[in-house]
């Protein structure tokens, strides 16, 4: 019994920061590109401004994501990648996914 | 729905970020149309500058329209190795036929010189096809077969219609139902995607 539990809390052992659906789909979206800014995780994400802000600051103080900001065209400019840790990240929580709901 | 399915969906809404403006369509449809009308009225020497304006559409449309309602990506690795690989195609298709037409023209072959607007349109029509598997949007195949059959059907009539350039006029009619058909796929985007007040 005490191995059962055991099993089972090793399975849901998930990362709070990625397992958040807002920073999930942010992460998702930008596993697939090089690199992305802030307006078209806004039209793709369909979060509003702040929380989008706030979601990005969480995922670059643990180290997920890189912000870089610019001036373009006399305005700001942000830009978001991947870091190798953030992939990492989301490629075991996706694995971790996988393994726990089957493909389908 | 599995998980799968799911990045999946994700992986083609990037792609969808290419073409969502109908910013392409138009490019396309202006490009054609541009050159049907070149010929039926033998202005030739502006022919080159016709990929130009094409060109200029696409990237004006997109710095001033896309760019700041939906942002902007940098493809990823794969996505760069999909892009690259069209270019080339294109660009190898492009000499090969062309170099094959002048070659075979040259050598007299008569079937080759009497189809050889019909045997462009098939590899226009082929690049088209590839453009839309690459970025993965549907409605792009269905203007490679309007490319087809405006090329090919044109120079078919051509040969028994003399009283006008048969020809000339089935091109312009297929770049302009591809070129509204991207205005509407515009209109569809810009009500979609309003210009966003705060930017970061």
């Amino acid at each position: 019994m005490a191995e059962n539990t055991s099993q089972a809390d090793v399975d849901l052992e998930l990362d709070r920061i990625v397992h958040e659906p807002a920073r999930l789909k942010i992460l998702a979206y930008l596993s697939a590109v090089k690199s992305a800014d802030f307006v078209f995780l806004l039209s793709r994400t369909g979060l509003t401004y702040g929380n989008l802000s706030s979601h990005m600051s969480k995922l670059e103080e643990v180290g997920y994501i890189e912000v870089e900001k610019e001036i373009k065209d006399k305005r700001p400019h942000t830009m978001l990648s991947l870091t190798d840790k953030g992939r990492t990240a989301f490629e075991d929580y996706r694995k971790h996914m996988l393994d726990l709901l089957g493909n389908g | 729905m599995s998980y799968q399915l799911d990045m999946k969906e994700i992986e083609r809404q990037v792609y969808l970020s290419y073409s969502e403006d109908g910013l392409v369509d138009i490019a396309i449809g202006v490009v054609i149309t541009a050159w049907g009308l070149m010929l039926m009225m033998k202005p030739t020497g502006l022919i080159g500058l016709i990929g130009l304006l094409g060109l200029g559409i696409w990237y004006i449309g997109k710095r001033t329209i896309t760019i700041p309602r939906i942002g902007v990506i940098e493809p990823s690795p794969k996505m760069e190795r999909r892009l690259t690989n069209l270019a080339v195609f294109l660009f190898v298709a492009g000499l090969v036929v062309f170099g094959g037409i002048l070659l075979s023209r040259a050598a007299g072959n008569t079937l080759v010189s009497d189809y050889s607007l019909g045997i462009l349109g098939l590899v226009l029509a082929a690049g088209v096809a590839l453009l839309a598997y690459l970025l993965n949007a549907p409605r792009i195949y269905i203007y490679a077969l309007i490319l087809l059959v405006s090329f090919a059907g044109g120079e078919i009539i051509d040969k028994s219609i003399t009283t006008f350039d048969a020809f000339a006029f089935s091109v312009v009619l297929g770049g302009g139902l591809i070129m509204i058909s991207g205005i509407v796929v515009l209109v569809r985007f810009l009500r979609k995607y309003p210009r966003p007040q705060m930017e970061a």
